[in-house]
C-alpha cells in the first residue's frame, strides 16, 4: 500500500477519535478541529518516518499536546472574519457542564496532564513523554489540577455550591 | 488504584469528548489541501447554535441521549462508613482535666492518661473511658521518676497488663524504664531499665519487645521482669509494624526512602523497596512519596488529595487535607481504597504507630478505634 493510502486510511479510521481528545484537551470545538487538522499536516509531512519508528496516533497526540500547551492557536492568526451568529450559551448544558467549566480553570499544561492521565490513560512516564517534561512535572501538575478539580467539584463532578 | 473523585473524573471525561464534533468525510483532502477551515467554521457555527450541520455525518454538541451517567457518588462520613469504630466522648474528664488517649483496651473502653500540672512528661493517671457512657475510671495512680524527661505517648495493653515508659538521663546517658499494671487497674511495677529511649513498644508472646530509638535494635524482656537483651539480626532496624522491623529510620536527618528495607524480626523475610526514591516513607506494604501512594514494588500506585510525609499507620490509614482546607479532614483507608470524611473542628495527626485517631468535634471528641474497622 502506498504511504499516502496508508495515511488516508490512518485519518478515515482515527479522525473522530482525535476529535474527541482535542476536544477535552482544549475544551473548545474550534480549536480541536484546529489542533487536529494540523497534527495530522504535520502527520503527514512525515508519514514515512513516523510509521517506521512511531505510533502515528501517539505522533499526533504528541503534537497536538504540545501545540495546544505552547498556546498554539491558529485562530489567533487565522481568525474568522465573521464570528458565528451569537446566540447566547449553547443550549448543551449536561452532566459534564460543570467538569467542563472547571476544566477550562485549569492552566493549560495542567489540563493536559490530567486529560492524558484520567482520558488517554496513559501512565506518566508516556505524559512526561508525549509533553516533553519530567515525570516529576507530570506529577506535580497532575496533583495540582487535581486538587483544584476536587476543589471545585464534587466527587460526581457536580461544582461545589 | 483510583478514588471515587478519579473514577468519576475518567467517566465525565468520556461524557464530555461526546461533544467533540466529528470528522468530516473530505478530512484528508481538506489537510492535503491546507487551504483555509470554512468547514470548520460551519461545524463551529453549527454547534454554537446547536444547529445539525451536514448529513449526519457531523456530530453536534450533547451526544446520544440514551448515554449511561454514572451513579453520584460522594465521600461519605466516617460514621456512615464504620459507625462501630467511631465514638465520641465528652473533650474532658467529669472533673474538668483533659485527657489523652494512649490506646485500645477493647472495643468499649479506651485507656487515657492524664498529666499534672499540664505537663505531658508528668503522667498521673491512668483511666478507662467506658466509651457507651463515657465514665471514667482510674486505673493506676501514675508515679513518674524523678527527672524524667521523656514520657510514653502509646501504651500498650495486653495478655492482662498495661504496659508504659519513661525516660531519665542517668550519669548523662538516656536510661528508660518499663512499668507495668493489671489491665483491670491496681498499682505500677517497674518491670526493667533499659538504655536510650524506645521507638515502638509491643507485647508478644509474654515478653515486651521494642526497638531503641536512634541507634535501632530490637530488644526484649519479660512481661515479669527481667533483664533487657537484644533479638538476634536485629542490630539497626527500627519498629515499623511489629513484627516488621526496617531501616532507614522514620525522620532521617537527609531526603531518604523511609523503611526502605524491612525484616520480619520472626521468620527472618526480608522485603524492599526498590520501585521508590527519596523523600518516601514505608510501612510493610505500601509507601508514600508526597501525594504518590503505591505498593512497594511500584504498583498500585495512585495520587492522594494531598501529600503525606509518614508512613500509613497500622499499615493502612494517611490522613490528607484539600487545597480550601485547613485542616487533615479526609481518613483514606489504603487497604481498601475508601476514603471519609471526618469534618474535625481542629486538625489531626496520625502517627503511624498509633492504633487510634482522635480529633475535636464541638464540645466533643472524637476517638476513632482504628483496629475496628475491618
Amino acid at each position: 500500500m502506498r504511504d499516502e493510502e496508508q495515511f488516508e486510511k490512518f485519518v478515515a479510521g482515527r479522525a473522530d477519535a482525535l476529535l474527541r481528545f482535542g476536544y477535552v484537551l482544549s475544551g473548545d470545538p474550534h480549536d480541536a478541529a484546529d489542533l487536529v487538522q494540523e497534527a495530522l499536516a504535520r502527520l503527514r509531512g512525515s508519514w514515512a518516518r513516523v510509521q517506521r519508528k512511531d505510533d502515528p496516533e501517539s505522533y499526533v497526540r504528541t503534537t497536538m499536546t504540545r501545540l495546544h500547551v505552547r498556546a498554539w492557536r491558529i485562530r489567533s492568526r487565522e481568525r474568522p472574519t465573521s464570528e458565528p451568529p451569537d446566540h447566547g450559551d449553547p443550549d448543551v448544558y449536561d452532566e459534564t457542564s460543570d467538569l467542563s467549566d472547571a476544566l477550562a480553570r485549569l492552566p493549560r499544561r495542567q489540563r493536559a496532564v490530567i486529560v492524558l492521565r484520567y482520558y488517554t490513560g496513559l501512565p506518566d512516564e508516556e505524559i512526561a513523554a508525549t509533553m516533553g517534561v519530567s515525570q516529576g512535572t507530570v506529577r506535580s501538575q497532575a496533583f495540582r489540577g487535581l486538587a483544584r478539580l476536587r476543589g471545585e467539584l464534587t466527587a460526581d463532578g457536580v461544582r461545589r455550591r | 488504584m483510583r478514588d471515587e473523585f478519579e473514577r468519576n473524573l475518567e467517566s465525565g471525561l468520556r461524557l464530555l469528548a461526546e461533544r467533540a464534533p466529528a470528522a468530516p468525510p473530505d478530512l484528508t483532502s481538506r489537510i492535503r489541501a491546507r487551504r483555509g477551515r470554512w468547514w470548520w467554521r460551519l461545524l463551529a457555527a453549527a454547534l454554537t447554535t446547536g444547529a445539525v450541520a451536514g448529513t449526519g455525518a457531523i456530530v453536534t454538541a450533547g451526544g446520544p441521549a440514551e448515554r449511561v451517567v454514572p451513579p453520584p457518588v460522594t465521600i461519605r462520613t466516617i460514621e456512615q462508613v464504620h459507625p462501630d469504630a467511631v465514638h465520641v466522648v465528652p473533650f474532658r474528664l467529669p472533673d474538668g482535666r483533659p485527657f489523652d488517649v494512649v490506646a485500645m483496651i477493647d472495643r468499649g473502653h479506651a485507656l487515657l492518661r492524664t498529666v499534672r500540672d499540664g505537663n505531658a512528661d508528668r503522667t498521673d493517671g491512668l483511666w478507662s473511658l467506658d466509651l457507651a457512657t463515657g465514665s471514667a475510671t482510674r486505673l493506676v495512680k501514675v508515679r513518674v521518676p524523678k527527672d524524667s524527661v521523656l514520657n510514653f505517648w502509646f501504651a500498650v495493653v495486653g495478655e492482662g497488663r498495661l504496659v508504659w515508659w519513661t525516660a531519665r538521663r542517668v550519669a548523662g546517658k538516656m536510661t528508660t524504664t518499663f512499668f507495668t499494671a493489671p489491665v483491670t487497674g491496681g498499682e505500677q511495677r517497674a518491670i526493667a531499665e533499659a538504655a536510650g529511649s524506645p521507638l515502638g513498644l509491643v507485647i508478644d508472646d509474654g515478653r515486651l519487645v521494642w526497638t531503641r530509638g536512634g541507634t535501632g535494635g530490637a530488644y526484649e524482656v519479660p512481661l515479669t521482669g527481667g533483664t533487657p537483651r537484644p533479638i538476634e539480626g536485629t542490630k539497626g532496624l527500627h519498629m515499623v509494624h511489629w513484627p516488621w522491623l526496617g531501616r532507614p529510620s522514620f525522620r532521617p536527618r537527609d531526603p531518604a526512602v523511609t523503611h526502605a528495607e524491612i525484616v520480619n524480626a520472626l521468620t527472618g523475610e526480608r522485603r524492599t523497596a526498590p520501585a521508590w526514591w527519596s523523600p518516601t516513607s514505608c510501612s510493610v506494604t505500601w509507601c508514600v512519596s508526597r501525594d504518590q501512594v503505591g505498593r512497594r514494588d511500584g504498583t498500585s500506585v495512585r495520587t492522594m488529595p494531598s501529600w503525606a510525609h509518614d508512613p500509613p499507620a497500622l499499615d493502612r490509614f494517611l490522613l490528607f487535607t484539600t487545597p480550601k482546607s485547613d485542616r487533615y479532614h479526609l481518613l483514606s483507608d489504603l487497604a481498601t481504597g475508601v476514603t471519609t470524611e471526618l469534618h474535625p473542628d481542629d486538625s489531626p495527626a496520625l502517627d503511624y504507630r498509633a492504633t487510634t485517631l482522635t480529633y475535636r468535634k464541638g464540645d466533643h471528641m472524637v476517638i476513632v478505634d482504628l483496629t475496628a474497622i475491618d
